[in-house]
């Protein structure tokens, strides 16, 4: 059953803080219905893209039909952000089959994230200026949150596309490309460490 | 994570042993490995059941189809 | 159990780290799919060139060492 637990975003119009929440656990038919509420703008934006000829990929999107299907199991959950009424990001964990990669952390088990978005309309490059922003700190807390409750003590991993690579460089250690899964994407590992770091703040 | 409900686990000698050695290989609590593996079990079961099968590969490639839960 | 609080100034901090670029990771299962379908990575290049256009090559600092 969703549940909802407060969050925050930074909305980009004023910069200003704004309540939102996270909404736990939500269901396939939920994760549907936020792609589809995302299809007209992302489709917008593509258009805009063309006409102001930017490349962009013919053909993109995500099987979500299929991939939602995972969450018929208890091995994979999903999560939205949720505010002014609409779905701001998506995620969706696997909590099996993915064990720490780093020295001090080998063979233990790490929360794996499948997917995360956030909306077409807080991406830079599909439009010009995002409204929400944190939308993915957002997300990643409650990843590192999930990981902890689930007894893997903050530790999280995930295969990032070339372009959100600084982005998790940043908080995560980078293994590089990783050959046996994926094309051409970067697999990053976050210790228990890094977890505490990501939301209690850094030694600079 | 939803409510939880508890119940009590009856486990021979050996089971134990090998749920506390799982627990300090993996550092997790003994709630945590059998969940992960209820999880697991879930995920394996349905997939055989809809024609997938399961296979290890060992180090040299080759693989042997394990058996089915 | 640990509480994975964050304070509203490091949330204010990190999202303005983050920007418009966060659209995220993908799973090898949902990387394969892309790959069938003849996906390609221009746009997150795209996004990736638009955001260093918009806020200036500093929007990501180098990696620091961890």
């Amino acid at each position: 059953m969703t549940s909802r637990r407060p969050t925050r975003l930074l909305r980009r119009s004023d910069e200003k803080l704004v309540q939102a929440e996270i909404l736990n656990e939500i269901s396939r038919d939920e994760v549907i219905d936020i792609h589809m509420d995302w299809q007209p703008e992302r489709l917008a934006a593509l258009k805009n893209l063309r006409s102001q000829g930017k490349p962009w990929p013919e053909n993109w999107h995500w099987d979500w039909s299929t991939k939602a299907d995972n969450l018929n199991f208890l091995a994979y959950r999903c999560f939205a952000v949720e505010c002014e009424g609409r779905a701001q990001g998506l995620m969706m964990i696997a909590t099996i089959g993915w064990r720490g990669r780093i020295d001090n952390q080998i063979g233990k088990p790490v929360l794996y994230i499948e997917y995360i978005e956030s909306a077409p309309w807080n991406l830079a490059g599909l439009v010009e200026t995002p409204r929400f922003s944190g939308v993915g700190i957002a997300l990643i807390r409650t990843a590192i949150q999930v990981s902890a409750d689930e007894g893997f003590a903050g530790r999280i991993a995930l295969h990032s596309l070339p372009q959100s690579q600084p982005f998790y460089r940043r908080y995560m250690h980078d293994l590089g490309m990783d050959a046996s899964h994926g094309e051409n994407l970067c697999y990053f590992e976050m210790t228990e460490k890094q977890a505490n770091q990501f939301v209690k703040g850094r030694p600079s | 994570m939803s409510d939880k409900r508890t119940m009590t686990l009856n486990l021979s000698d050996a089971e134990m042993r090998a749920l506390e050695a799982l627990c300090e290989q993996k550092d997790l609590s003994k709630t945590a490995v059998i969940r992960q593996a209820l999880r697991l079990y879930q995920l394996v079961d349905a997939r055989l059941a809809s024609g997938g099968k399961l296979f290890f590969e060992d180090s040299k490639k080759a693989k042997a189809e394990l058996i089915a839960l | 159990m640990n509480d994975y609080a964050m304070s509203d100034e490091l949330f204010l901090e990190r999202a303005r780290e983050e920007g418009g670029c966060m659209i995220g990771a993908v799973g090898a299962g949902l990387a394969k799919a892309m790959s069938s379908m003849a996906v390609n990575v221009s746009l997150y290049e795209a996004q990736q060139r638009s955001v260093q256009g918009n806020n200036g090559a500093g929007q990501f600092k180098a990696a620091k060492a961890k």
